[in-house]
């Protein structure tokens, strides 16, 4: 015969109502987090990366949505003089941006010279823009979605 | 009835490939330098793209997708669209020939084509433009010049021959569309 168990010992109430917060608030902050990285997988990230000769090599790596959100936040005054520059340009700018959205993938632009290379293109929703200057190089690939916020941004006033 | 169907489900069909034509349609310009600094320029646009942004774009020269022209006091009293009725109403031939020592223009109209041909000091521009994008073009008011009516109709009409080559030195400059997105050369 086997030995009767010996009894569980018994969790209070309270104890039970603290476990049950901590396991909502873990599964709360596991879902947000999961929901966050879906949302940022989705969206991308805006990249941009400047290799100098014998200098620096800078590469910064954003999520877009935090680029867009950071855009949309700012005030107004601080993109004032971009807007007054781009002003009567600015219709067409958001239409190019618009049809950009549109557009199918491919290379739109591309320049080559014995020391200079320059590429625009589109590719998987992204505009990239790849520019070699001699030992210099910029690279930079955004999600056309957000230069579309950004150019909603400078909206003359 | 049937019949009726039938030629409404084909006009119908017909208007849609020639709107999906245009949208599929890509402009292209090619621009090559010679030589050991020279670099080459390849430009792709959608047709559509240019018809969109274009009628936004303005200043003292273009407004809603046409160039003004400035008055010039050569053009001052010359009515273009009148000489350009004129041009397309009359017989094939050539209408304008200018000889100089340095400069030769030649103006001409053949098979459905306005042919302009201008060599000047070594520069060699040939525009070739099916009749209809002209008339497009000075379809607005006399002195405009009206692009995006050009464009629409030579997505319509899709020449497939360059529309404008320049050569001048060691530059040559091609434009053209085709559907292709990258150039075919």
């Amino acid at each position: 015969m086997s030995e009767p168990r010996a009894p569980r010992p018994r969790t209070s109430s309270g104890t039970r109502l603290v476990l049950a917060l901590v396991l909502s608030l873990v599964v709360g902050s596991v879902s947000t987090v999961a929901a966050l990285a879906a949302v940022v997988y989705h969206s991308g990230t805006v990249d941009v990366e400047v290799f100098q000769q014998g200098g620096e090599h800078v590469s910064i790596s954003v999520p877009s949505t935090l680029v867009t959100a950071a855009v949309k936040l700012v005030p107004g005054r601080v993109f004032a003089d971009a807007a007054d520059e781009i002003g009567p340009y600015w219709p067409a700018c958001r239409a190019a941006c618009r049809e950009l959205v549109r557009a199918p993938d491919g290379v739109y632009v591309s320049v080559t010279g014995p020391d200079v290379e320059v590429r625009v293109a589109k590719e998987d929703d992204r505009l990239r823009i790849d520019v070699q200057d001699g030992g210099d190089r910029v690279h930079v690939s955004v999600p056309v979605k957000s230069v579309l916020a950004l150019v909603d941004k400078l909206a003359p006033a | 009835m049937l019949k009726r169907s039938l030629i409404a489900g084909v006009l119908l069909i017909l208007a849609t490939g020639l709107t999906a034509a245009s949208d599929d349609l890509w402009l292209h310009v090619f621009v090559q330098e010679d030589g050991e600094s020279g670099e080459t320029v390849r430009v792709n646009v959608p047709i559509a793209f240019v018809e969109q942004v274009l009628p936004l774009i303005e200043n003292e020269h273009v407004r809603d997708g046409k160039v003004m022209i400035p008055d010039h006091a050569e053009l001052e009293g010359v009515d273009l669209r009148g000489i350009w009725e004129a041009v397309r109403d009359a017989a094939d031939g050539e209408f304008v020939t200018v000889e100089g020592r340095d400069e030769n223009v030649r103006v001409a109209k053949q098979d459905g084509m306005l042919l302009v041909n201008v060599d000047d000091d070594g520069e060699k521009v040939r525009v070739r433009l099916p009749l209809e994008v002209v008339d497009a073009a000075f379809s607005g008011e006399s002195n405009q010049v009206d692009v995006v009516a050009a464009l629409r109709v030579l997505g319509e009409t899709y020449p497939s021959h360059d529309i404008v080559t320049v050569e001048e030195g060691s530059t040559t400059v091609r434009v053209w569309i085709d559907t292709r997105q990258e150039m075919d050369l």
